[in-house]
């Protein structure tokens, strides 16, 4: 007869056990949920009934665990379970040691670096791998290398870790190597791993294996740790080749051969005079020797070809070009090419790109008829290889139908977005490579055509950049000009016109006005414009495109090419409504369309630069420096005004746009655009004629600029400047007097305040 | 380095992933989905090795994967590592599992998720390569399953001394 305590405690082991087995029948049910609801509300239920049973504290550890392995399922499947995040660390703090690696398991799995419960792992943490048992030691050094440790910790757990690599054990040597080196990638500046370094000379292989592997970055973040190393390294490559290691390092009937690619990557960095290269090459060549099969069988491991080819690698970067390096590498090459293994050919084409970079050879008819096919091979990978080998095999003569074979590769449609950019950057990098064997008629149409394909991918822009440099040049034919003009109208009076193609159109109506016949430009702008408005209302993309217009607008005025501005005032007024945005700039070129001719009616007589081109420097300038606004030319209305109410001949101005409100955005009236008589126009400017009242015609005139600098000799240029700054309200002018202007003055707050 | 290594069944489904750098949850979701999308849409006879995906970090990195039935073992890696070194792991890696599970199956790294974390800790740590010898992987798995075996045993035995201990002073 038991006791009422045996049976519960039997009980409730037994109980564990069955809700063990209870848990596997948890998990079948998750797996076969048909669909996604039913599956997320199954997971939801289970995960409440977790987090009771996890949240109760006579729950035993080993339950705990489970519950928490399922929690890790869920994980998995994208589900949240941020509740089991303290039970995780709670079980990680246990001393059970099967409690405690399931507990570090579910810490690594469910912390993250944003997780504030991180930080109460770092004791637990210290405390374990100061432990007496291996496995603990063993468990807690994993767990830093996969658990997210706070920045700060990392001083305090440095320490005993690497106290770690003098463990008498090699297995925690070992796992004390990675998780330094660990620690050296998150944080190298809280980290100095010379002292690793003299693990190389460690008894067990596998420790200097370990090593081996961090060493690259070592070499990296602590050069001088690891000078005079290439002597010991040559002498471990060859007690490997020699099977002086033990036989369990064996794979595959090769010695250790990821300790050998270790080694292979490290020794060309480290070479730093004649003699360790001369070693180093040796050795390379011993490697070569003894790991090349007879024949290349498709049951070879993929690991010999890679030993292969590291070591042709690094054979490539030491030695000069010869006929006998030259020699090897190509067969070695033809090799691989040869082979029936996709892998093992794409690691050919590799190794024969990397050789036409290095000698710049001519291929043999037989690996240009192997790169043919493999640019039709079925593997995605092996015609990206083999693109890559044509277009490091380029030369002046064949660049344009390489480029041509890349293009058509890209507009294919079955290449993925990244090839497709791959293929693009590889075409551009050919097109400055030989920019004499191009000519820029060809590459403007070959970038036009490439326009379309780039518009979501990075390289868009480059090719947009590229297209505008070109025609900047002015070098192209003009009939190749009048061919892209046609070609880029067609497309914008098609229904669906890619934006890069719109973009550029729009650019160049605006920058080469005159390549069509007069007016033309703003009329097909205005066409293009009007059409985007009406479908700005349903497509949200056009405002850019917009904005281009209008700036090509004012291009194409300020360039005189035009015959009437019909139409262009209810566009502007159109597009300044549609949008703020729009606003300012189609303000802008309103108010400055009366002026610019106005001015240039008045002024004619008067040998003044009235394009202000001279402020251009000290209004940028001021921009910088002094966050001022730029020059806004509806302040030209005031110097008009002043002038109309001094000179008769130019009472018969058309009425100009005034700002009605003190707001910074203007907004245009109506009254604006009827002629109206010049005394309600001015009326309208009363919000500045505080400022205008004082300047006369004789000081605006008097102050006026040349293109000398400053008219306004005898008068005091401080005192005279001071009207001709209220009065046009430039920002910055005060700077060209010297006078700092504060760093919190707004230079038009008297006008806009 | 390592930068991630997933396995997931052939309609996409997740069964292992291990991020040896920072991602959110919802990010890794999408790298899941995303690296399924461009390795299953490959055949047999292809090579295993394809840029990775634009979340992970597009052409810098590589996906190299192998199909086994019904899972994929997919490694993601920077440029540092061998990508045919990398497919040796792989086999490794499914072969350590298929000698602890005895022909393992796809159940058994759901049923089993924590020890196939253990066995994939003794071969990749912090996104660098522990150990390749699969034999010394599981003579390190025997050791453990030993030490939690003499623990668990304890602990019964712990039990039921407590509780004969109660029954005779009873």
């Amino acid at each position: 007869m038991m006791s009422n305590i045996l049976e519960k405690t039997l009980g409730s082991v037994l109980s564990s056990t069955d809700q063990f087995a209870g848990l596997r029948v948890v998990y079948q049910k998750c797996l076969a949920a048909r669909t996604k609801q039913e599956e997320e509300k199954l997971i939801k239920q289970l995960l409440e009934t977790v987090k009771i049973r996890l949240a109760n504290p006579s729950t035993r550890p080993l339950l705990a665990g489970h519950c928490l392995a399922f929690a890790v399922f869920v994980n998995l499947m994208g589900y949240n379970v941020d509740f089991a995040h303290i039970h995780a660390i709670n079980l990680a703090q246990q001393t059970s040691y099967v409690e405690k690696k399931m507990g570090y398991v579910a810490c690594c799995c469910l912390l993250n670096e944003k997780n504030e419960l991180s930080l109460l792992l770092v004791n637990t943490l210290c405390r374990d791998l100061g432990s007496n048992n291996v496995a603990v030691v063993g468990l807690a050094i994993s767990a830093l290398c996969s658990a997210p440790i706070p920045r700060d910790a990392v001083p305090a757990l440095l320490p005993a870790l690497l106290d770690r690599l003098h463990h008498p054990k090699a297995y925690i040597r070992c796992r004390a190597v990675v998780a330094a080196h660990h620690l050296l990638r998150q944080h190298p500046d809280l980290c100095d791993l010379g002292s690793v370094v003299s693990l190389l000379g460690d008894e067990d292989p596998h420790v200097v294996h370990r090593l081996l592997s961090c060493l690259p970055d070592i070499i990296e973040k602590s050069p001088e740790a690891v000078s005079g190393l290439v002597h010991p390294l040559v002498a471990i490559q060859r007690q490997i080749l020699n099977g002086k290691l033990p036989p369990d390092m064996t794979y595959r009937g090769l010695p250790a051969p990821w300790m050998q690619l270790s080694i292979l990557k490290c020794l060309p960095e480290l070479c730093l005079t004649e003699e360790e290269e001369f070693a180093s090459r040796e050795v390379l060549l011993e490697t070569i020797k003894a790991c090349s099969p007879k024949n290349v069988v498709i049951s070879d491991p993929p690991i010999r070809a890679a030993i292969n080819s590291r070591a042709l690698a690094a054979l490539l970067s030491l030695e000069e070009p010869n006929e006998a390096s030259r020699l090897r590498i190509m067969h070695f090459a033809g090799t691989f090419m040869q082979s029936g293994n996709g892998d093992t050919k794409n690691e050919g084409l590799l190794l024969l790109e990397s050789a036409l970079v290095k000698y710049q050879i001519a291929l043999t008819p037989e690996q240009l008829a192997i790169i043919k096919l493999s640019l039709e091979h079925e593997d995605i990978s092996i015609r990206r290889r083999a693109f890559g080998l044509l277009s490091a095999s380029a030369t002046e003569k064949d660049v344009q139908n390489v480029c041509g074979q890349l293009f058509t590769q890209a507009v294919s449609p079955k290449t993925d977005e990244v090839l497709k950019q791959w293929l693009l950057e590889q075409a551009l990098q050919l097109m400055d490579r030989y920019p004499v064997a191009l000519t820029d008629d060809w590459k403007l149409s070959a970038v036009i055509k490439l326009m379309p394909l780039a518009e979501d991918i990075k390289i868009g822009k480059e090719l947009m950049k590229n297209a505008k440099n070109i025609l900047l040049k002015g070098c192209i034919k003009e009939e190749t000009h009048v061919k892209m003009l046609t070609v880029l109208t067609m497309h914008s009076e098609s229904k669906k016109a890619p934006t890069s193609l719109l973009k550029l159109y729009i650019w160049t109506l605006g920058n080469f006005p005159n390549k069509l016949s007069q007016g033309e430009a703003l009329s097909r702008l205005l066409t293009l414009g009007n059409k985007l408005l009406s479908n700005a209302k349903t497509e949200k993309s056009t405002d850019e495109l917009l904005l281009l217009t209008i700036s090509s607008l004012r291009n194409v005025i300020d360039s005189g090419n035009f015959n009437s501005l019909d139409g262009l005032k209810d566009f502007l007024k159109e597009a300044s409504e549609y949008s703020p945005m729009h606003m300012l700039e189609a303000c802008e070129l309103i108010n400055s369309l009366p002026h610019l001719r106005q001015i240039s009616s008045c002024l004619k007589d008067v040998d003044i630069d009235f394009s202000l081109g001279l402020l251009d420097k000290f209004v940028l300038k001021s921009i910088e420096t002094q966050n001022g606004r730029i020059y806004q030319p509806q302040v030209a209305t005031q110097i008009l005004q002043s002038k109309t109410s001094s000179s008769p001949d130019l009472a018969h101005l058309l009425p100009v746009v005034l700002p009605q409100s003190p707001s910074p955005i203007m907004h245009l009236s109506q009254e604006s655009f009827n002629t109206s008589d010049e005394s309600s126009s001015a009326k309208s400017v009363c919000y500045y004629s505080q400022n205008l009242e004082s300047a006369c015609p004789e000081t605006v005139k008097s102050n006026l600029w040349t293109k000398e600098g400053r008219l306004g000799h005898e008068a005091d240029k401080s005192t005279s400047a001071e009207p001709l700054v209220k009065a046009l309200g430039i920002s910055g002018m005060k700077n060209l007097e010297g006078e700092p202007s504060a760093s919190n003055e707004d230079p038009l707050g008297d006008l806009l305040s | 380095m390592i930068k991630a290594i997933l396995v997931f069944n052939n309609h996409g489904k997740p069964r292992l992933s291990k991020f040896y750098q920072y991602f959110n949850e919802d990010m890794q979701q999408q790298i899941i989905k995303e690296t399924f999308q461009l390795v299953s849409k490959r055949d047999d006879n292809v090579c295993n090795f394809l840029e990775g995906g634009s979340l992970i970090g597009g052409s810098d990195y590589k996906l190299i994967y192998r199909h086994y039935a019904t899972l994929y073992f997919v490694f993601c890696v920077d440029s540092s590592e061998s990508e045919l070194g990398i497919l040796d792991l792989i086999q490794v890696f499914v072969e350590t599992l298929d000698k602890c599970f005895e022909n393992v199956c796809e159940l058994d790294l759901i049923f089993h998720v924590d020890k196939v974390h253990y066995i994939l800790n003794e071969l990749v740590m912090g996104g660098m390569v522990l150990e390749t010898n699969m034999s010394e992987i599981l003579t390190r798995i025997e050791e453990q399953n030993k030490l939690e075996k003499l623990e668990v045993s304890f602990l019964l035995s712990a039990v039921f001394d407590t509780s004969l201990g109660e029954l005779n002073s009873g």
